[in-house]
């Protein structure tokens, strides 16, 4: 699948998945007949309210759970090809992914070996990061940190090897606002140096700010995607409020309204 | 963001990218390297995790002790049975045979690994989209293979030296070596790839998942029996003589090979090493495969703060609202029923958490033993499962009260909910659940060892009675000595066991307050009791049948004190309790 860049170059899509399906156990339906497609070098913020899928849909763009139904690439590999497709993304889920018994700096030389990452470079850039983090004191025994320092190191072994997706979960929550701060500003660099990301937040403030375009999913479905201003003057039109919070809820809200009219009604979703 | 953590170079990042995979993720095998990484790391891991724990560092101390006390017994073992091959009259046969039950113990050692801890990745989320399940399920079983060698290679080593000393030639070791590793690597491995088989089954199958807890408390008995019987080395020994003239035998040949006058068969030898070449691959293969097929299970992934993972937990829900309600029926305060129901929900969701309580069983088992076997219960046994059951009453639930709330202390103290209500709910669960089983199993002893309609009848009551006393004895010594550090069970179990001052001052007291209890109901009991004494009291003390009944009225009245000012103590101290 190709598309055209924010950076106006042809390119394959970072992301595109068809008709994504999960069920579970045959009877839960957590993502239904999804449709993405993520440009290289675009942020796509990605929201829902708890349990509507946005996890799930996640897990199986990471290679970690199969679809049900469907297709999707990531960085031009299939999801299902687990191998090739596992060098080329970073995932942060949003428990901070490290080791307590290690510490900061031997868990993130272990990420790198894993990643066949070596030499001075690799040490450059770990040092490099600790310092941009402010995780200075990396000698230490992880399980003496902080939830905000756990994730800051999460998210270092994450981005260490350059891949060409991202997947963030709830990267800034548990952060101070200083902490939260510098992880914006490096998603946005990771962004402009074309990183794909894709992130999941309940954080509105930080999609509007990062994020290029956003998606909104309620129930497994897609319900409204957009960027963020366009998203912002179609609620300004309909309430009066131009903020991403009322879009959020008046979209949440009105599949749910449907849904308790006609629980058979498949709401198409609202792209703008 | 700095050059240095910047990619170099211009063009897209596809172009950039090579297309092609690194070489160590194609193929089906694990790649070598990252395996041993993987291995190292998880070593290291473990050793820290174990390092941090006293409780684990003691059991493994325990098991270092046993390895090495072993060692000097199986050297001896190894030169008498050196000098009798020497002589011709060596039973060549008893030591192929342990050479396949050694392999049938791998295979076992292999299952328990790969559906505990060892067949598990933590942080499954991040690793699992670092490097594909075939490398992390190498490293695994690596390090599982590695962490059993000193068990198996270090034993059988001593008794090559053994057996080169008594033979007088160095030449049995090599072979003894070779054939211990080929044991541990092709048993290990088919064994690891069975338990991550079997954990997928499980984690596939709702029925299954939901009975886990159960199986798991029957499988843990089960092997618990057959150790302290004796059974588990018979029947091993007996697997290894049928299996002796299989295939399997081959690896005793090549284990004997160098040892002069074993009889061992060259071409078995060789057969040994060939079928081993075909299976440790194959066997790699299916561990890659039941990795997969364990770690990629289908279960409701939700973030922290999604809703709840669609779990086996709602029956137990719903019992537990069922109980509830009856305890409401029967006029239970709110409170002191919430208590109860959670305490009870978490025990029965989580027995795990229980398992040291069982410890004490394991000096009965002889006596169990004994009394199945041949119909023949001592008249004292009533009085040690009453015993057992007033302990168990304390141990299980009330004695780390306080730490037992883990994360939810804070809302406990600055709840409605008043200290008393909390020792009512921690007693109350510990009733319900020991009370009728103590009786029953007190009573049922009792009438099979034949003792009068009087001492069933007082061990029926007097059950209770210890259970009660049990229950608040230890909610005293929780609240004053509580602990908060949970130790690692397993990989993602965790278990807040009581500290070691409550466990100790509580065991004590519960075993001399309901010994003494049944020295005054039971003549029988109070002979047994003051022989036993004076058996075992240093410097020639003896006890008297009467003696025994006055220090036991003393110690009843003090225990008739003691319960109540421990309940007092319990619901003042959790009324104050403030955290550090």
């Amino acid at each position: 699948m190709a598309g055209c860049s924010k950076h106006g170059t042809m390119t394959e899509m970072a992301i595109a998945a068809d008709g994504l399906t999960k069920r579970y156990g045959g009877d839960v339906l957590a993502v239904d007949d999804l449709d993405l497609a993520v440009e290289q070098g675009e942020v796509y913020g990605f929201l829902g309210p708890n349990g509507a899928g946005k996890t799930t849909t996640m897990r199986m763009l990471t290679t970690l759970t199969k679809p049900t139904a469907g297709t999707a690439t990531v960085a031009g590999l299939s999801v299902a090809d687990r191998g090739a497709l596992t060098e080329r993304i970073g995932y942060l889920p949003a428990e901070p992914p490290v080791f307590d018994e290690l510490t900061g700096r031997e868990y993130l030389r272990y990420v790198a070996r894993l990643r066949e990452l070596d030499g001075d470079d690799v040490e450059r850039r770990v040092e490099t990061y600790l310092d941009r983090f402010d995780l200075a004191d990396a000698d230490r025994r992880i399980d003496g940190y902080s939830t905000g320092m756990k994730k800051k190191l999460g998210v270092i072994g994450t981005i260490l090897h350059d891949p060409d997706v991202l997947f963030l979960d709830e990267p800034t929550s548990g952060l101070d606002p200083r902490a939260a701060r510098t992880m914006r500003e490096t998603i946005a660099e990771l962004a402009d140096r074309e990183m794909s990301v894709f992130l999941s937040t309940h954080i509105l403030p930080v999609a509007d700010e990062l994020a290029d375009r956003i998606g909104v999913i309620h129930d497994g479905r897609l319900v409204a995607e957009g960027t963020p201003e366009a998203l912002k003057a179609r609620a300004e039109a309909d309430d009066g409020d131009a903020d991403l919070e009322t879009v959020f809820l008046n979209v949440t809200r009105r599949e749910e309204t449907t849904q308790k009219t006609d629980p058979e009604t498949v709401a198409g979703g609202s792209h703008v | 963001m700095s050059s240095e953590t910047g990619r170099t170079g211009s063009g897209t990042r596809s172009q950039q990218q090579a297309s092609s995979v690194s070489r160590s993720r194609e193929g089906w095998l694990p790649s070598p390297s990252i395996s041993y990484l993987i291995a190292r790391v998880e070593s290291r891991r473990s050793w820290r995790k174990i390092r941090d724990q006293d409780l684990w560092l003691a059991l493994a101390g325990i098991g270092i002790l046993f390895v090495l006390v072993s060692l000097p017994v199986l050297y001896s073992f190894g030169s008498t049975f050196g000098e009798e091959l020497n002589a011709g009259a060596a039973p060549t046969d008893i030591a192929f045979t342990i050479v396949v039950g050694g392999w049938i113990t791998m295979v076992a050692f292999g299952i328990m690994a790969g559906v505990g801890s060892e067949g598990e990745v933590d942080n499954q989320a991040a690793i699992l989209t670092i490097r594909p399940p075939k490398d992390v399920a190498g490293g695994l079983l690596l390090g599982t293979i590695v962490g059993y060698a000193p068990l198996l290679c270090l034993p059988a080593l001593a008794g090559g030296v053994g057996i080169a000393v008594g033979v007088g030639t160095p030449a049995p070791v090599a072979g003894i070596l070779a054939g211990s590793i080929l044991v541990l690597v092709t048993g290990g491995t088919i064994g690891y790839a069975c338990g991550l088989t079997a954990k997928g089954i499980v984690r596939r199958s709702a029925r299954l998942t939901q009975l886990k807890p159960v199986i798991g408390i029957a499988i843990f008995l089960g092997y618990i029996w057959l150790s302290a019987t004796g059974r588990l080395f018979t029947l091993v020994i007996d697997a290894g003589e049928l299996l002796r003239s299989s295939p399997l035998g081959w690896l005793a040949d090549l284990t004997f090979l160098t040892t002069p006058n074993a009889g061992a068969s060259v071409p078995n030898a060789l057969g040994a090493l060939a079928v081993s070449a075909a299976v440790v691959p194959v066997g790699v293969f299916a561990v890659v495969r039941a990795a997969e097929y364990a770690w990629y299970a289908e279960q409701r992934q939700t973030t922290s703060d999604d809703e709840p993972a669609e779990s086996s937990g709602r029956d137990s829900a719903s019992l537990g609202e069922r109980f509830d309600a009856a305890l409401g029926v029967v006029g239970v305060s709110a409170g002191t029923r919430g208590v109860t129901t959670t305490v009870l929900l978490r025990a029965y969701r989580s027995p795990l958490q229980l398992v040291y309580v069982v410890v004490p069983l394991f000096l009965l088992l002889p006596t169990i033993e004994t009394a199945v076997t041949s119909g023949f219960v001592p008249e004292w046994l009533p009085w040690g499962v009453l015993l057992y059951g007033g302990w168990v009453a304390g141990a299980a639930f009330p004695l780390n009260l306080l730490g037992d709330q883990g994360g939810t202390l804070p809302t406990v103290l600055t709840a409605r909910i008043r200290g008393r209500q909390v020792v009512h709910g921690y007693v109350l669960a510990a009733v319900l659940v020991f009370a009728p089983l103590t009786a029953v199993a007190a009573v049922g002893t009792a009438r099979i060892a034949g003792r009068s309609t009087a001492t069933l009848l007082s061990v029926g009551l007097a059950s209770p009675v210890a259970v009660v006393a049990g229950a608040v004895l230890a909610a005293g010594f929780g609240a004053a000595f509580p602990r908060f550090q949970s130790i690692d069970l397993t990989g993602s179990t965790k278990a807040l066991l009581p500290s070691k001052t409550a466990f100790t001052l509580f065991s004590m007291t519960a075993t001399i307050s309901i010994t003494a209890i049944g020295v005054l109901i039971d003549e029988i009991y109070r002979i047994v009791m003051s022989d036993l004494l004076s058996t075992y009291l240093p410097y020639g003390i003896t006890v008297t049948p009467g003696g025994l009944e006055t220090v036991s009225q003393i110690v009843t009245g003090l225990v008739v004190v003691a319960v109540p000012v421990a309940y007092l103590f319990a619901s003042r101290r959790i009324d104050s309790y403030r955290l550090e």
